[in-house]
Formats: structure tokens, C-alpha cells, sequence
């Protein structure tokens, strides 16, 4: 990966990696994503040791991880701390939807570059909860670890996440 | 979609991100010292540096201190060395200083299993704490046996009471000690404030909501995770010897240890609990736990109206700095800057409520904080009450009690006349403060095509005028009306927001907010307990000297008829609602229903009515009704509460005989009682006969049956007749319950007729006359598990086998039951009975035992305390599970004895 190179890739065996290999190998990564949110480099920094503790806690389970997922894991919990950290100093009240009823995907087939497609017009804290749900099998009680959440957020993320998937796919394709 | 395309197409976005996230040309970025360092430090804990040296630290610590207390033992008593020759031997104190390794250095707490994020902390001189536990020797051992309960008015001080106070008193002062530190928090920003109008919702909970199952051991109170400077001031009898002296200097070396260890040990052990926490709403561990937690740990500065004390004002404050309800800038300012409990950006209700929670928790409920007058007259801050301005003089509420009975009167008046327009046939949906009428499943038709608001009106119109607006919704298309302030339309509100002064009345909303999250804790039948033990003389509605079952019965009694009595006589439509019905379309007609323009006379059952009279003119009545308005500040949701809450009260003065679960059986306290369905209030207490949550009477009868054999009026219970006591009586005590609460006919027990009989005549320990109920079964079982030195999971290694033999030598019994062991860990783990400290089980109590837990909590896999281990060692208020107090405790009754 470039800016790291001098630290070469730990490749998985059975110790798996070690917390200061993978924070050398990703912090100037994680570092980018807080800045292009943030754009400020103090409020990225204190964003990237607060991705790094939430990685801390769930270090022994994910230092075995093949070096790309745990890179893209790493880039999900900054990426979600700097969104948290923007809308912080922008005062921003979120406007939560309110409580939607998901109801049940519709069993038509949809074709597998729709519902990639679709996945890619998500908003990211969307497709970042998707992820750590159905990529990474986090359960809800760890995503509220990993993006510093609580529990109600969690669920509410999540049903929104699919909620907004299904709209897409039902829309053909567009984010409307 | 299905789910196996959703994760192959994450999977695919998840790489073809990584391939464009790494494609990227990455700057080396220059990162500021302070970041590095933080770095370093976490690096270090992680890859397991600086914990494996703690931790030897630690142990070799405890191993200095406990070699230079044998060496100056065995020197002092091997040397003859003179006491004279120490200068402070006859000084009443010894005082120590000790400190930490990390003495007033600012210090990040460990990382700690179960997740907790690293946070700075100063140090936080908690000598305070540390006196306090020596202090409460006294509490434990007056708690050993608890008093015998001769009369309701002689238990107003019940042990259980006192020994949860003092723990909360005693716990509250500690949390205290460490929430009035100084509180670092670093923002650097002010948080959002996310104001709420009065109207929107609370997070209440509802009756739907489930309460968390907690564990029967209340977690213990522990010292905080802050590095302390302790110092430690031991008082010295002048008499003790030498080597006592040394003996006591060892002790404070393991209280210093003890805070060390504590201080570095994982989340469980190094974090504040609150008394009441294994009894309430948050689960271990959860992240709404840990904000709490949080709380404790002094990372707020919740002094918010900066009075130098954080008490309900400061709660109270946040309130109305979130919710709009008048609280100027400056204050407003101060909550938004800190008040962001639960970290996710904004200031809301839901920090407000975590706020609440906290200060419930880690206080003693104050009854006085469920009057909104309480607020009214006591709050130091200034708000703007718009209420004041709309009310004012006479129109002002005083007294709170009064006028939400009053409202509830009209409540039932409201729904008497629904009732009598067949509108309560209609599910009614209780949503924020209003009722909301579903519309089609009042008339199962389209709106669209009848003008239903003319026929609402016109069949409503009297209700309409008394009691004003309320929401009409159509629940299937999510539409909702709007609420028209029009007399006319037959809207209402809930019965509590009514008035609209309720609504606008800060004190009162917030008071309810309190009540509704006491409620969610479990936390308000403490005060209604309370509540009750001052009035308990009105509680004996039969005026016979007793609070009984005969009073219950009567209450419950009185409750039916008034329910019975308040039903209209009458159910009939005038003349202008037949005539809108008749102008109606026959397909409106059968839509609306056959049964909708019905019409009735109704006469209550002669039975009821002329029982009502009785009681109407022997006081029985009027007096059972007032007792039920003891503890309303008229915020119960339902009368089942109060229902619960009263058998609950009732068990902690009396039993629950077996006759009492038959509705029959109330025909004998009163001719015609046994209409009211008394029995099944009873059984609803527990189908084996007791309320899972209240030991109290248990530790009664246990302790009588202690002192008793203790003392030789009675022998050690042997259950099963053969003349011996062993592990068959205990085996066969379970099998004994398991039928009982299968409803086993004695024909068809698996115990041989000897064990019966035996149960059944010489088993009646606790001397209320009945022979083999479940307080003797349960005591004898508690006592003789103690007697055998055998805790619950060390009985049924042969258990399965001992219940086949039973079977096989019963025929014909019931084989379709199961009679698995029923553990009664958690009931004895909880109940305040003595505890020999024996913590390694190894039949001696003595200073291995005290080094033994320090062990088991410094480092657990290595040392694991057993389930016995834990009862035994649970010396310290006893029933909170093992803590460094608990240690000492046995130090100390070492130092003692």
C-alpha cells in the first residue's frame, strides 16, 4: 500500500497480526478517510486513536483477518467516526427517518449487478453497517462497539440500511 | 433478494472498495506527539507488554507484603523482641501511606475486557472509600440473623430494608467520592442540542416492555478504576500483641493491594455498580450500560446548575434544558456542553433518561420526587413555567394526588359512556398522550364513504362537550386527523393529559418521567414497600389487628364491586342518533354492525349488589378502596401494578398457604368472596409459591430454624424418614417441589410412602402449622446443604440417578414430568444468611481464603472461585457477590476473633 511500504504486508498465519503491524500498516489510510471528511487534521487525528481503541476491543478477534478485510474494516470504523465527529462540530441534528416498518424484501430475483449496484448508490454509514453485518457477521451488540453506538441505533441503522436497498432496487436501479 | 446474494454483493463492493481505497496515493502524514504517545500506550497494552508487568507486579506485590508479614511475625515472636522497643506500639492509630505506583500521575485506565474505551483520569483520592468499608463491619454482622417478625408494625425496620439502604447509603457516598472528582471530559466542540417540545415523546416505558431478567446476586459495589492515593488509617486496640499489630499491618498492605489490584483488574471488577443494578433495565455490559457506568466513573460533570452538589435538581435541569421547558442559556448552555451521556452528538431525551437512570440507580428513592410540588418548591434554579402564566391563583394545581384522582374519576365516567355507545368494543390505542381511535376498525368501512365526522359528532356529541378533543387515526393508511379544538368532535384525550395545565406543568411531566423509569428499574416497588410499612394500619381493612389475607381478599373484593357497581344502568341512543342511524344506507347499516345502536338496561347481579351494601355499611368497603390510594401519586399505569406490588407487600409479613390459591376458599372470610377470582391473584404471585424477588420471610424462617437447632428445641430436619441425614434428604426434597409444582397427585409421587408421610406430619419448620410447604422445604433444603458443606452444583452428581431408582421402584407412577434439579444457587447466593468465609472450600476459614479471592479477582482464569467458594466468601454485605471488601472482611474477623 503506498505511504506504508516500508512496513511489509504481515501475511496471515496462525499468531496473526500484531496491533503495532497493523496500525503501521493502515493509519496513514485511515488518516486519508478522516481527512476527506473532516478536512481537518486534528479532528482526523483524535477520529483515528478513537477508530484504533474501538479496534483495540476487538482486536483479538480480527488480527487473524486477511490483510484486505481488515483494512476495510478499520477504513469502515474511522470513516463512521469521522461522520459522527463531523456532524458533531457542525451541529448538525440528524434527522433520523422515522421508525419504518422494513416489511419483507420481495422475493423477485433481482440480478446480482442490480443489488451490487444498488449497494453502491448507499449512503456510506448504510453500506459500512451492511457490511459489518453481513460481510463481516458482526452481531448488532459488536457494531455497537465497532461504530460506538447504542443498541437502538444499531437495529434503527440496520432496517434503514435494508430499507433503503429495497427502495433502490425497487426503483430500478436509482437512489430517488 | 435473498440473503446469500446480499453478502456476495457486500463482498464484492467491500473489495472493489479496497482496491480503490488503496490505489490512492496516501500521504505520509506527520502525526502530532500526543497522538503517538496515545499510540504507543495502547500498543503496548495490546500486543501484551505492560499488562503481563502489571500483573506481575501485582502478584509480587502481594507476595512481598504477605513474606514481610511472616518474616516479622515469626521474627517478633521468635526474636523476643519488646513491644517497648516500638515507639508508636501504644499509639491508638497506625498510620500508613502507601501509594500507588502511579501516584497523582495522570493515568490511562487498562483497556479491560468487555470494552471499555481507554479514558484519562486524574487521581481520585479515595480514602473516603476506603475508611467507609472498614466501617461496615458492624452492618454485616448485625445482618447475620434477621429479627423475628412478630407483628407488621414491629418489622417496620425489616434487615433486608436495612441492609439494602445502608449498602445504598454506603455505595451512593463512595459514587459520590468519585462523581464529585474532578471530571475530565474532552470536547472539542459543544455538543448539539436537540430540543424537545413538552409534547413529544419520553422514552416511557409501556406495559408491552420487557423488563430484563436479572441475576438473584446483586453485583457488588466496587471501588472505582482510578489510581488512588490511599491513605490508610488503621485504629489500634492498645492491648493487641505484637504480632497483631503486624497482623494488621498486613491487612492494610492487602487493602493497598486490594485497591491496586482492583484499580488494573477487567471491567467487572474495577467499575462502579450500583446497588440496584443486576435488578434493572440495563443488561451487563450493554452499551447503555456502559454510559451509566460512565456516569459513575466521573467522566461528566454533572453538577449542571453548578450548586457544588449533583443531586434531582441537576436531573431536573437537563430536563428542562432539553426539553424546551424553560431553562435560560446559561443553563441550556451548560447541558449542551455537557450533557452528551451516551456519545452519539446530539443532547436529547435520551440523555436525559440515561441521566435519570443513573441518579436512580445510585441512589435511595425519595418518594418526595414523585410530588411535582417537590420541584415546585424546592428547585434552587429559576425556569420559565408558561403554566404559570396560563394558570394562575386558584386555577393552580396544589395538590397533585387530588386532582389526578379527580381526572381519573373522569376518566371512568368517559369510559362508561363509550361503553354505552358500544365504542368500547373498538381497540383503543393509547399513543403519546392521546387515545387514538382506529377508525376502520371501529366501523370496518372506508372513510371515504360516510362522513363519519357528522356521525361521530352527532352519536358523541355529550361526551364531545365534557370532554374535548382527541386524535382520530386512520391506522392502516398512517393518515391522522388533525385535532380540532372543536367541542363538537368526540375526540379525547388520555386520561392524564386531560388537562391541558398537566400538559404544560414541567414539575409534573418530569416527576412522571421519574415515576416511569423507577418503574422500568423495578425500582418503584421500593418506595411503594415504603409507602406501605408507614400506613400498614390502614391496610387492616377487616379491623381484626392483622394485616392478612383476609384484607387482601377484601381489597380485591372491593376493587371488583366498585368496577361492578360503576357500570351504567342504562344503554341508550337519543332520538337525534337514531335518527342520523336511520337516515343511513343499508350497506352503512350492516357495516356498521347489528350490535351498533344496541340498547340495554342493565341490573348488576343481586349477589354483588347486595354484598356492596353489606360493605358499604360496615366500612369494609370504603376502607379497602382508600387503601388502595396509599401510594398513588396517581402515576400507576394499570392496576395490575398495584395489584403486584400489594401481593409482593403482603408475602413480606405472611405466607401463602396452599387454600389461599382456591377461590373458594375466600367464601370463608366472606359469604359471596369467592366470585372475585382472589385465588388466582395468589397463584399469580409464583406457581411454586413465592415471589422470586423477595426472600425476605425466607431468611426469617431460615434463621429461626438455625437458632432453633442451634439451641436445641428442634433437631437437624430429616426429611425422608430413614433416621439418617444425608444427601437422599436434599434428593428427596426436590423431587418433593418438582411434583408440587407439576401438580402431582400423591398417588402418583415417585416417593415411597414413608417419605411422604414423614413430609407430610414432621416437617413443619418454620411452626406456621402446616407441615411440608414450601418454606419448609426450602429452608430445610438451604440448612441441611450447609450442614452437608454441599452447595447446589455439588448435590446432583447423583441425582439423575437416585430419581431413576425412585421411579423404577414406583410402579405406575407418572413418568411424563420432567425432575431435572432445580439449583436453588441464586435464592441462597441472595438471601442474607451467615457465611463462613471459607472461600477455597477447603473447610477452614483463614487467611488463605482472604488471599484467595484477591487472587481469583486479580487474575480469574487462573484462579477461579467455585460456586461455593463464592457463597462462602461472600462475607461483606452479603448477597452483593465477592469484592476486595469481602477479603477483609475475613481479615478482619480473623483480627477479632
Amino acid at each position: 500500500m503506498k505511504g506504508d511500504e516500508s512496513v511489509s504486508a504481515h501475511k496471515n498465519n496462525n499468531d496473526g497480526i500484531t496491533f503495532e503491524e497493523m496500525y503501521m500498516k493502515n493509519r496513514n489510510l485511515m488518516m486519508f478517510t478522516a481527512m476527506k471528511i473532516l478536512n481537518n487534521f486534528a479532528d482526523a487525528e483524535d477520529c483515528v486513536s478513537e477508530a484504533f481503541f474501538r479496534a483495540a476491543k476487538i482486536f483479538p478477534k480480527i488480527s487473524r483477518m486477511e490483510c484486505p478485510k481488515l483494512t476495510s474494516l478499520l477504513v469502515i470504523i474511522v470513516r463512521n467516526a469521522a461522520l459522527d465527529k463531523y456532524r458533531a462540530n457542525k451541529r448538525v441534528v440528524a434527522v433520523e427517518a422515522p421508525d419504518e416498518e422494513t416489511g419483507t424484501f420481495c422475493t423477485d430475483s433481482y440480478s446480482f449487478d442490480s443489488v451490487q449496484s444498488a449497494i453502491a448508490q448507499l449512503k456510506d454509514e448504510y453500506r459500512d453497517v451492511l457490511t459489518l453485518r453481513f460481510v463481516y457477521g458482526y452481531s448488532v451488540k459488536e457494531i455497537t462497539e465497532i461504530l460506538n453506538i447504542s443498541a437502538d441505533n444499531a437495529y434503527k441503522r440496520i432496517q434503514r440500511a435494508k430499507t433503503e436497498l429495497g427502495k433502490i432496487l425497487e426503483n430500478g436501479g436509482e437512489n430517488v | 433478494m435473498n440473503k446469500d446474494m446480499l453478502n456476495e454483493a457486500l463482498e464484492k463492493a467491500l473489495t472493489e472498495s479496497y482496491e480503490e481505497l488503496t490505489g490512492q496515493d496516501i500521504p505520509d502524514y506527520d502525526f502530532s506527539d500526543g497522538f503517538e504517545d496515545k499510540m504507543a500506550r495502547l500498543i503496548s497494552e495490546q500486543d501484551g507488554n505492560a499488562d503481563k508487568k502489571r500483573r506481575r507486579g501485582i502478584i509480587l506485590f502481594f507476595a512481598a507484603a504477605a513474606a514481610v508479614a511472616v518474616i516479622c511475625a515469626w521474627a517478633a515472636m521468635g526474636s523476643g523482641l519488646r513491644p517497648d522497643r516500638h515507639g508508636d506500639y501504644h499509639d491508638s492509630t497506625i498510620i500508613q501511606e502507601t501509594t500507588s505506583a502511579d501516584k497523582n500521575e495522570t493515568v490511562t485506565a487498562t483497556t479491560v475486557t468487555g470494552g471499555e474505551a481507554a479514558v484519562t483520569h486524574t487521581a481520585v483520592t479515595s480514602a473516603e472509600a476506603i475508611t467507609q468499608t472498614a466501617d461496615k463491619t458492624e452492618t454485616t454482622a448485625s445482618a447475620a440473623k434477621a429479627p423475628a417478625v412478630t407483628s407488621p408494625s414491629a418489622a417496620g425496620n425489616n434487615s433486608n430494608t436495612n441492609n439494602s439502604n445502608s449498602a445504598a447509603t454506603s455505595a451512593a457516598g463512595t459514587a459520590n467520592a468519585v462523581t464529585t472528582a474532578a471530571a475530565i471530559r474532552t470536547t472539542s466542540a459543544a455538543q448539539p442540542m436537540r430540543t424537545t417540545s413538552a409534547a413529544q415523546s419520553v422514552r416511557t416505558t409501556t406495559a408491552a416492555q420487557p423488563v430484563r431478567t436479572t441475576s438473584a446476586v446483586p453485583q457488588t459495589f466496587l471501588t472505582t478504576d482510578t489510581q488512588p492515593v490511599v491513605t490508610t488509617t488503621t485504629a489500634i486496640i492498645d492491648e493487641r500483641s505484637f504480632e497483631m499489630k503486624k497482623m494488621a499491618a498486613f491487612a492494610s498492605a492487602l487493602m493497598t493491594a486490594a485497591t491496586a489490584v482492583s484499580a488494573s483488574a477487567s471491567a467487572s471488577d474495577g467499575i462502579p455498580r450500583p446497588p440496584y443494578f443486576s435488578n434493572v433495565y440495563y443488561e451487563e455490559h450493554s452499551y447503555d450500560a456502559k454510559c451509566i457506568i460512565k456516569m459513575a466513573n466521573g467522566d461528566f460533570d454533572l453538577d449542571l446548575n453548578q450548586d457544588g452538589t449533583f443531586d434531582i435538581f441537576d436531573v431536573y435541569a437537563h430536563y428542562r434544558s432539553v426539553f424546551n421547558a424553560g431553562a435560560f442559556k446559561e443553563m441550556r448552555e451548560r447541558v449542551r456542553l455537557n450533557g452528551d451521556y451516551n456519545h452519539d452528538g446530539y443532547i436529547d431525551n435520551y440523555d436525559t433518561q440515561f441521566l435519570v437512570d443513573y441518579y436512580l440507580l445510585y441512589n435511595e428513592i425519595d418518594t418526595q420526587w414523585f410530588d411535582p410540588m417537590y420541584f415546585r418548591s424546592n428547585c434552587p434554579d429559576s425556569y420559565y413555567d408558561l403554566v404559570d402564566e396560563v394558570y394562575s391563583g386558584d386555577e393552580r394545581i396544589t395538590d397533585y394526588t387530588a386532582y389526578l384522582q379527580e381526572l381519573g374519576r373522569d376518566y371512568n365516567e368517559w369510559s362508561d359512556t363509550i361503553y354505552q355507545h358500544q365504542l368500547s368494543s373498538v381497540p383503543l390505542y393509547n399513543s403519546k398522550e392521546m387515545w387514538m381511535v382506529d377508525i376502520d376498525s371501529l366501523h370496518g368501512i372506508n372513510h371515504d364513504d360516510i362522513d363519519l365526522d357528522e356521525l361521530i359528532k352527532q352519536l358523541s356529541k355529550e361526551q364531545a362537550e365534557k370532554y374535548g378533543p382527541v386524535m382520530l387515526v386512520n391506522k392502516n393508511e398512517g393518515e391522522e386527523y388533525a385535532v380540532e379544538t372543536s367541542r363538537d368532535w368526540a375526540f379525547l384525550y388520555d386520561r392524564k393529559a386531560e388537562s391541558e395545565q398537566l400538559l404544560l406543568d414541567n414539575a409534573y411531566l418530569f416527576s412522571r418521567l421519574l415515576m416511569d423509569r423507577a418503574n422500568a428499574m423495578e425500582r418503584s416497588y421500593e418506595f411503594f414497600e415504603k409507602a406501605m410499612d408507614e400506613k400498614i394500619d390502614e391496610l387492616d381493612i377487616n379491623l381484626d389487628g392483622r394485616f392478612d389475607h383476609e384484607d387482601i381478599a377484601y381489597i380485591f373484593a372491593a376493587q371488583n364491586l366498585d368496577s361492578i357497581m360503576k357500570r351504567p344502568r342504562e344503554l341508550r341512543h337519543s332520538e337525534e342518533e337514531w335518527a342520523l342511524y336511520n337516515s343511513l344506507d343499508e350497506e352503512t347499516k350492516a357495516a356498521l354492525g347489528p350490535d351498533f345502536m344496541k340498547e340495554e338496561i342493565f341490573t348488576p347481579d343481586s349477589e354483588d349488589e347486595a354484598l356492596y351494601i353489606a360493605m358499604k355499611a360496615d366500612g369494609t368497603f370504603d376502607r379497602a378502596i382508600e387503601a388502595t390510594k396509599i401510594t398513588l401519586f396517581g402515576f400507576y399505569k394499570y392496576d395490575m401494578a398495584f395489584t403486584l406490588d400489594l401481593l409482593r407487600f403482603y408475602t413480606k409479613y405472611n405466607p401463602i398457604l396452599p387454600e389461599y390459591k382456591d377461590d373458594a376458599f375466600f367464601d370463608t372470610v366472606r359469604e359471596g368472596f369467592s366470585r372475585f377470582g382472589i385465588g388466582g391473584y395468589f397463584k399469580s404471585l409464583d406457581k411454586n409459591g413465592y415471589t422470586e424477588k423477595n426472600y425476605t420471610l425466607y431468611e426469617r424462617y431460615y434463621n429461626e430454624l438455625v437458632e432453633a437447632i442451634d439451641n436445641g428445641t428442634k433437631s437437624v430436619p430429616e426429611i425422608n424418614g430413614d433416621g439418617v441425614v444425608d444427601i437422599n434428604d436434599i434428593y428427596d426434597i426436590n423431587v418433593f417441589l418438582r411434583e408440587k409444582s407439576n401438580s402431582v397427585a400423591r398417588e402418583d409421587s415417585i416417593l415411597p410412602e414413608r417419605v411422604l408421610t414423614n413430609i407430610e406430619t414432621n416437617c413443619d419448620f418454620n411452626d406456621d402449622g402446616v407441615s411440608g410447604d414450601i418454606y419448609d422445604m426450602s429452608i430445610s433444603n438451604i440448612y441441611l446443604m450447609l450442614y452437608l458443606d454441599k452447595f447446589p452444583n455439588e448435590v446432583h452428581e447423583h441425582y439423575d440417578e437416585y430419581v431413576e431408582q425412585l421411579k423404577a421402584a414406583k410402579t405406575g407412577a407418572r413418568q411424563n414430568i420432567s425432575y431435572a434439579y432445580a439449583s436453588n444457587a441464586a435464592m441462597m447466593s441472595s438471601m442474607n444468611i451467615d457465611r463462613s468465609g471459607d472461600a477455597n472450600c477447603d473447610g477452614e476459614t483463614d487467611l488463605a481464603d482472604a488471599i484467595f479471592i484477591m487472587q481469583s479477582m486479580a487474575n480469574p482464569d487462573k484462579y477461579s472461585l467455585t460456586e461455593h467458594g463464592r457463597f462462602n466468601g461472600d462475607v461483606y454485605e452479603t448477597g452483593h457477590g465477592i469484592t476486595a471488601n469481602d477479603a477483609l472482611e475475613i481479615q478482619n474477623r480473623l483480627l477479632n476473633k
